[in-house]
């Protein structure tokens, strides 16, 4: 009886080991700040866009939109050194497209489980801010809850990661154009609902960007 | 002393409206120095070449432009051309453009772009400037600060009356003269 019961402990022990380290994706959070929710990142494919602490909230108000990240395991316990590589960004209709490796956590997680994404990404498209969600992947799985509203916008328009005479082409089709014919805001970078010489300015300055 | 005081302000807010008129003016000269007598081309039945030139800029570089351009359609801009990844999303007199590296402002101004132009008639042709189409800013040109986009920076004219250049004709009076031998020689 004895035996039974500490190979009883014994094998939930080592379970508990197991799973120890862990992410529990319905335990770990993914937030922002209040009043980020569905601002706008410019980003490039080179990553010469804006960091996530440079969104643009409409009307064009800049607001920190940093994604903070809590991994926890099982346990209930915070995960610490998980690898910022297996941490990535994706979006819940898959409008963002990005570089191998261009939407990767700020860090490693630390002694509490936490980490960022504030960095600039490397990636094109642009998402949908009425019902796109950014999804934080732990090695290719979401963490629950659907989501945090940020959003992308980038002078790659066509998302396949060049900025080139078919972005271009994109984008004087929406010079001035009425969003009524561009609901998803395609172009107006700075998210101000205009698509205007600001815009112009970063389009012309992500001509030719790609992936580092 | 109330007077004084009074009179002290007037010049102050005077000068002070004077100094903004000056400032971000954009002007359109055919050679250099870039100041009134250059403001007319006589016509030669050849190509020549218009200068877009922005004077006393109030940003230490520009990342973008725009301008719509009126003049007759007996005049032909051939081409359209500029510095540092010039592009434009309009078309040769409609300019709405960017460049890739912001274009920095050398001894108080910068040639934005150059236009090269045909005419081939002799009467007298009057070039204006004002809004672009779509405009960022109704009603005047606009420039874009280099160092953030955002920034959108209303033009003055660099002479009264929205026109800016003529052909075959009086030119017209610049609101200030300015020499920008270097700016030219850095677009060139």
């Amino acid at each position: 009886m004895l035996r039974r019961f500490l190979l009883g402990i014994l094998v939930v022990g080592m379970a508990s080991l197991a799973w120890a380290g862990v992410p529990d994706l319905n335990l770990s959070t993914a937030e922002i700040q209040a009043g980020a929710a569905g601002a706008s990142v410019f980003s490039v494919p080179n990553a010469a866009g804006n960091g996530f602490d440079e969104a643009f909230l409409f009307p064009g108000t800049v607001v920190d939109a940093t994604i903070s990240v809590q991994l926890i395991d099982t346990n209930t316990d915070p995960i610490f050194l998980y690898p910022f590589e297996d941490l990535w960004l994706e979006t819940s209709l898959g409008n963002l497209s990005f570089c191998s490796g261009g939407t990767v956590a700020d860090a490693s997680t630390d002694e509490n489980g936490d980490t960022t994404f504030s960095n600039p990404i490397a990636g094109g498209g642009y998402t949908d801010p009425s019902t796109e969600m950014t999804l934080v992947m732990v090695a290719g799985a979401p963490i629950a809850g659907g989501g945090v509203d940020v959003q992308f916008n980038s002078p790659d328009i066509n998302g396949d990661l060049v900025v080139n005479l078919s972005d271009i082409v994109a984008f004087t089709q929406l010079l001035g154009g009425n969003f009524g014919d561009n609901p998803l805001f395609a172009g107006d970078f700075n998210n101000d609902g205009v698509i205007n010489l600001s815009d112009v300015v970063r389009m012309t300055g992500g001509i030719g960007a790609s992936c580092p | 002393m109330k007077k004084l005081l009074a009179l002290t302000l007037l010049v102050m807010v005077a000068g002070g409206a004077l100094a903004d008129s000056e400032d971000n003016m954009m002007g359109m000269f055919f050679a250099e120095p870039f100041v009134s007598e250059n403001t007319n081309f006589e016509n030669n039945f050849a190509p020549f070449f218009g200068y877009i030139v922005l004077l006393g800029p109030t940003v230490e570089s520009v990342g973008g432009y725009e301008v719509g351009i009126t003049m007759p359609a007996t005049v032909f801009v051939l081409a359209a051309s500029g510095p540092n990844g010039w592009t434009n999303f309009g078309n040769n007199t409609n300019h709405l453009c960017g460049y890739q590296t912001p274009l920095p402002v050398v001894d108080g101004g910068t040639t934005l772009a150059s236009l090269n132009m045909l005419y081939t008639g002799t009467d007298i042709i009057y070039i204006g400037y004002g809004e672009a189409d779509p405009p960022s800013i109704p009603g005047v040109p606009v420039i874009a600060d280099g160092s953030n986009p955002d920034i959108l920076i209303p033009c003055n004219l660099t002479s009264d009356g929205g026109f800016v250049a003529t052909i075959n004709g009086p030119g017209v009076v610049a609101t200030e003269n300015h020499s920008l031998t270097s700016v030219k020689a850095l677009f060139n």
